[in-house]
């Protein structure tokens, strides 16, 4: 966490999920490459550079639109969260693969000639008044550009060099880089070179992620504008039964102010804390008391219920809530204490150990 | 709460993920590769047919003697008997790479000439990569008793079709059409490299037209504007030999 | 802030969803196709004392 960057920190789930990535990949480029040329019905086969670049091009545009789904799928159901965990592997190798495309085209429709072939690409076609005929590798260049970015400033370095509020805005570029890439694809690979096929999966992937996307916000927008009961004071907020709040686990309240508060049960003891993880703003009421810490679902940062900090030797801090009993019902207190301040957890006396 | 149900919670720096989730996990990952797998062979064997148009290495390199046309772009006027054909035969011209023939046959503009390259062929269609020992010469022998016929006028028509260019339409690039090979056709026609149109529709048996601008030059860079687009164009066609040459007003192109 | 940033996906997504869709249907509407094709017009008499020649 916080203690020390070193390049990347392995362990056996990483390597997995990196071997899962691999195996699709190079499932995907084989295929492509060595397999599916068997089964064309053509004249004469595309050329060798030509090809590639195609196998490039499109395993880029289904990984990241992959990349993207991963994000609402862990909204929705919490099962796909392992696969957000090293989802920056995903996007490096993604724009590894991207500049192998662009070598290959290079290589081949920008080359023999005598004007350079980088160049080439900004200058041989300016028909930027036309929809069909738009110069649609300068928006290839544009997302690549932003994957590059993204993929140097994967580190978590980076993120805290950054701040995480500036990494993820930064990181939000991923959706710029999107769309940019499937007016790429539509303003050039589908008007001509791509068959039917290639047609439809475009069209279907763009459909599940732009559903994915809604589904996941309509979640999250009925969640944030629930309202909750205010005593007279306006101070503190009804956060309903204490049994209701499972066993090393959160219930997530949305507070009036600005954010989400999540109210954490170990055993009888209730704690609450801020909602947002100082890593990357990782919901925390969805993570799990590990070790008798709270555990981000995200990427396993940890903060202790009463005082919000991460245990030594980390140094990470988040802010608590106070919150009281009253006829057996839990109050929240909406204004939160600085971070790291100590809140002597509550206890609630009818609830069993583990219950 | 329901205490029986397993409570998986996945931690990344964790050595594994919870039983619970294994299998998931597992099935993922497998419909991952699945899809992947599906996808590529359903992309990759569905691509659209090229053409039959490639450079005729087998044909090794080969010399043509007949007269040169400079204009609008370089082109041979071979006599019957060449490759077996009964009747003359006009053949564009291109030099090695995105490079066109204008500088060599501008001075040999009507005259007899040799020249030696390797062929590109896509189907009736073909043209001379012109380089090597041979390269575009005076001709040392003329060929007896032969001048190139006048061009025949057939009228004004408006065509539909392709702006494409004519080194990769023939053969030198598969696919050498379409708005994905946009810049790779510009950077052939910057490059001296004709430009021709290719017609949806066949008109008297050619579907291949050498654009040329109303007076039979070259068109200016503004044909750019214009490649790889479904257009129609309207101007005069004249044939040489089995050649057509269609002279246009680009003002007249209209993106369909 | 976890909420400014929810709040801005949302938004992104709404934007998102519709242009990025509008894009990919209009480019693929607009495609050439069979549709468009046009046979040769002659546009002049020796155009068309040309095309009964050939015929």
């Amino acid at each position: 966490m916080s203690v020390k960057y070193v390049p990347v920190i392995w362990n056996r789930t990483k390597f997995v999920y990196d071997a899962v990535v691999l195996a699709t990949v190079g499932a995907y480029l084989g295929i492509y490459i060595y397999v599916a040329p068997m089964f064309q019905t053509v004249t004469r086969p595309i050329d060798w550079d030509i090809y590639k670049a195609q196998a490039f091009g499109t395993c880029v545009f289904f990984l990241l639109t992959f990349i993207l789904c991963i994000g609402p799928l862990a909204r929705l159901d919490k099962r796909f969260l392992p696969l957000l965990y090293n989802r920056r592997h995903l996007g490096v190798i993604t724009c590894v693969l991207a500049y192998f495309h662009v070598d290959n085209i290079l290589g081949w429709y920008n080359a023999f000639s005598p004007i350079n072939r980088y160049v080439s690409v900004f200058i041989v076609n300016t028909s930027f008044d036309r929809f069909l005929g738009f110069p649609f590798e300068i928006l290839g260049v544009f997302a690549l550009l932003i994957l590059t970015i993204l993929a140097v400033t994967s580190h978590d370095f980076w993120l805290h060099f950054l701040k995480p509020t500036l990494w993820k805005t930064l990181h939000m570029g991923i959706y710029l880089a999107y769309a940019l890439v499937v007016a790429h694809v539509a303003l050039g690979a589908l008007q001509s070179a791509a068959g039917p096929f290639m047609t439809t999966a475009v069209g279907a992937s763009v459909a599940l992620v732009a559903t994915l996307h809604l589904l996941a916000a309509r979640k999250e927008h009925l969640f944030d504008t629930q309202q909750n009961t205010m005593d007279d004071s306006g101070t503190w907020m009804d956060a309903g039964d204490p049994k209701d709040v499972p066993d090393k686990r959160a219930r997530i309240i949305s507070i009036t102010d600005d954010e989400r508060v999540a109210i954490f049960r170990n055993g009888k003891k209730l704690s609450a804390i801020s909602n947002v993880c100082a890593h990357q703003n990782g919901p925390l009421g969805e993570g799990k008391i590990v070790y008798g810490c709270v555990t981000c679902p995200w990427h396993g940062y940890q903060y202790r219920l009463e005082d919000g900090k991460s245990p030594p030797p980390f140094t990470e801090k988040i802010s608590t809530y106070r919150l009281k009993l009253e006829n057996g019902r839990l109050w929240l207190n909406v204004e939160a204490q600085p971070p790291g301040t100590y809140v002597e957890p509550t206890v609630s006396p009818i609830m069993m150990e583990g219950s | 709460m329901a205490k029986k149900k397993p409570d998986p919670f996945f931690i990344g720096w964790a050595k594994k993920p919870p039983k619970s989730l294994q299998g998931f996990l597992f099935l993922i990952s497998a419909i991952l590769v699945g899809a992947a797998a599906g996808v590529a062979f359903g992309v990759g064997s569905s691509i659209p047919d090229p053409g039959d148009a490639r450079f005729a290495w087998g044909a090794g390199y080969q010399t043509f003697t007949g007269y040169v046309d400079a204009k609008p772009y370089p082109l041979l006027r071979l006599p019957a008997g060449e490759n077996g054909r009964d009747k003359p035969h006009a053949m564009l011209i291109s030099g090695v790479g995105k490079r066109g023939m204008q500088q060599l046959a501008g001075p040999l503009d009507g005259q007899p000439v040799d020249a030696g390259g390797i062929l590109l062929k896509r189907g009736d269609l073909d043209m001379l990569q012109v380089g090597g020992k041979v390269s575009l010469r005076a001709a040392e022998n003329p060929v007896q008793n032969f001048t190139p016929a006048p061009a025949e006028h057939l009228g004004k028509w408006r065509l539909t079709g392709e702006i494409c260019d004519g080194k990769c339409y023939n053969g030198a690039m598969r696919p050498g059409v379409g708005l994905a090979h946009k810049a790779c056709a510009n950077l052939c026609i910057i490059g001296g490299i004709p430009p021709v149109f290719v017609t949806s529709t066949p008109l008297m048996g050619s579907e291949f037209f050498v654009l040329a601008d109303e007076n039979g030059e070259p068109l200016t860079t503004e044909v750019e504007d214009w490649v790889a687009l479904l257009i129609s164009l309207e101007g005069e066609v004249e044939r040489r030999d089995d050649l057509m040459i269609f002279k246009v007003n680009l003002d007249s192109a209209k993106q369909l | 802030m976890q909420r400014a940033y929810r709040k801005a996906h949302r938004t992104i997504w709404l934007i998102l969803a519709i242009l990025i869709p509008l894009v990919l249907g209009l480019a693929l509407l607009m495609r050439p196709t069979g549709t468009h094709e046009q046979p040769p017009v002659p546009l002049d008499d020796t155009a068309k004392s040309a095309l009964e020649a050939n015929q």
